[in-house]
């Protein structure tokens, strides 16, 4: 069977997502905020070998640098390898400059004031591998504030497995009752992955009032999934009401890790029709 | 007499047929839209009057009817068939006199709504069906009835696969092509129940950021972009008093990207409707 480097595409973004989602659980620290400099941005990026887009700005993935002084600036942009391309992609710059004459000095006086916002950094890998970009932060004299490190993997996924090994209602697994569910109640049966244990299973629907109300169930027991989910609301200007064709009965199953103690919530929906 | 009668059956007929062809061409002017809404201005009432709906599917397009009048209100929404299900899902109306619902869409916000609502549809078989939507007055008389044609399991995507340099990428419209061929035979087949009208190509931006689309022909050579940099200006002030100010993005990216536009005709919405392609040069 021949494959098409567009369903390779297709396939690794579905990939990527779905590990992305996965590591987001996982990996930790993807997220970086240095308070003392005053620089926050993503240390962590996954992408694939030879994949480019447009809304990456010609690379596979970007992140973004947030400056807390606008008057920094992010500059030196440089790889560990010329298998791994990077650069800043995109910046926006406010500059205002105000020229007077000045009583005291006896002079014209010009005084500029540059900021920067909006500013993207962009990857594109060449070879499969890991490796670092770094970045300067620069003040507005121009003088080294820091040096910050991203770690970019190109067709290396995290293979940290997820909490939840599976979920199944009414005696099947989740993604058979999509894309909605004539069964309007059954059993709820959560198993984990070894090294994690279950904290809560809570059912979370819109009541016959109109309002989300949240009960706790215990593992393996039956829940009645939402039949309708009618709701009213109104502001100043304007009310309106909803009567979903398909009413969302939402499972929040908050997990914990036996070894680091951490605890998360992960978030499935189910759905039932309801045609009137 | 009876030639006389004949010539002027011909001219007549001659007339008659001529008016046709500029009524016909009208038509054909009419088909050059966008959007699938029509508006009722004696009822008050403006609607989508046909979608496309995937069959099993919860995530289709949905019908927007607005009405102009206070306290109109839509009372019933029947399909013809129960291989389709049709259902009012939201009602909005405004609370205060000076507030309106507008369609940008349709005339730029110039008529204007008290309230705006929702259709949503799940379809189980492929097919085309009819809703009736019920519009009554705020003394529960029906003023109108209006109907929506739902094409359900054709497909949703115009674009059924694109060429280029000799390699087939099999459809779906938004979606990046790296190739290391600077340049080749760009190609678009359309999807069952639509035709590629025109083929843009832009290899660069605007002043304010916009790609400049040229025209190319359907199945012939074109060459990538090798442009990378931009700018794009936001604003720029000078009170001429010695201040001034200026915003702009600068974009420096890292592989070249060439903008394809395809102009669509949806044949059964009678629509057009843009498919957008973008072609990455990554040697």
């Amino acid at each position: 069977m021949r494959k098409t480097s567009h369903i390779k595409y297709v396939a690794a973004l579905y990939l990527s997502v779905f590990f992305l989602l996965c590591s987001a659980s996982i990996v930790k620290a993807d997220y970086v905020e240095d308070k003392t400099n005053g620089v926050s941005y993503t240390n962590k990026v996954f992408i694939s070998k030879g994949y480019a887009s447009y809304h990456a700005y010609g690379g596979d993935s970007y992140i973004q640098i947030t400056l807390n002084d606008t008057t920094d600036r992010v500059t030196n942009v440089r790889s560990s390898s010329k298998n791994l391309l990077a650069k800043k992609t995109s910046e926006t710059v406010y500059t205002t400059t105000d020229n007077y004459f000045d009583e005291t000095l006896g002079q014209n006086v010009q005084i500029t004031n540059t900021s920067y916002e909006s500013i993207y950094i962009s990857f594109f890998g060449k070879k499969k591998g890991t490796y670092t970009v770094k970045f300067d932060v620069v003040d507005k004299n121009g003088i080294r504030k820091c040096t910050k490190k991203i770690k970019v993997y190109v067709d290396k996924w995290p293979s940290t497995p997820s909490a939840i090994n599976s979920i199944t209602y009414a005696g099947k697994a989740l993604f058979e009752h999509e894309p909605f569910t004539k069964v309007t109640s059954g059993k709820i049966k959560v198993k984990l992955n070894k090294g994690y244990s279950l904290v809560s299973i809570k059912v979370k629907k819109i009541n016959s009032k109109g309002k989300w109300k949240t009960t706790t169930v215990k593992n393996g027991k039956k829940i009645s999934l939402a039949k309708t989910a009618k709701e009213t609301q109104s502001d100043d200007y304007t009310s309106w009401t909803n009567n979903p064709l398909f009413p969302e009965t939402q499972l929040l199953i908050t997990v914990k890790n036996k070894k680091t103690k951490e605890k998360w919530t992960e978030e499935f929906r189910i759905y039932t029709m309801n045609k009137k | 007499m009876k030639r006389n009668i004949k010539k002027l059956t011909s001219l007549l007929f001659a007339l008659v047929a001529t008016t046709c062809i500029v009524l016909l061409s009208d038509v054909d002017a009419q088909a050059a839209k966008t959007h699938t809404y029509k508006r009722d201005k004696a009822n008050g009432v403006l609607y989508n009057n046909a979608v496309r709906v995937d069959v099993g599917s919860r995530w289709n397009d949905i019908v927007e009817v607005l009405l102009a009048d206070k306290g109109d209100y839509i009372s019933s929404v029947k399909s013809n068939s129960p291989d389709l299900v049709a259902k009012l899902t939201s009602r909005s109306k405004v609370k205060t006199n000076d507030n309106v619902f507008i369609c940008s869409v349709y005339d730029n916000g110039k008529s204007t709504y008290k309230s705006s609502n929702f259709i949503e549809f799940y379809a189980t078989k492929k097919g085309k069906y009819t809703v009736t939507v019920t519009v009554k007055n705020s003394k529960k008389k029906v003023k109108t009835k209006k109907k929506i044609a739902v094409y359900a399991g054709y497909p949703s995507d115009p674009v059924a696969s694109v060429t280029y340099a000799g390699k087939k990428y099999n459809g779906q419209s938004n979606i990046n092509i790296c190739t290391k061929k600077a340049s080749g035979k760009l190609k678009i087949k359309a999807s069952d129940t639509y035709t590629i009208k025109k083929v843009e190509i832009a290899t660069t931006f605007n002043e304010s950021g916009e790609p400049i689309f040229k025209k190319v022909t359907n199945g012939k050579k074109i060459s990538l972009s090798k442009k990378t940099n931009y700018t794009v200006t936001w604003n720029s002030y000078d009170n001429y008093n010695g201040y001034t100010e200026l915003r702009y993005t600068t974009y420096d990216y890292l592989k070249p990207v060439t903008h394809v536009r395809v102009t669509c005709y949806d044949k059964k919405l009678k629509i057009n409707t843009y498919a957008y392609i973008w072609l990455i040069y990554t040697k």
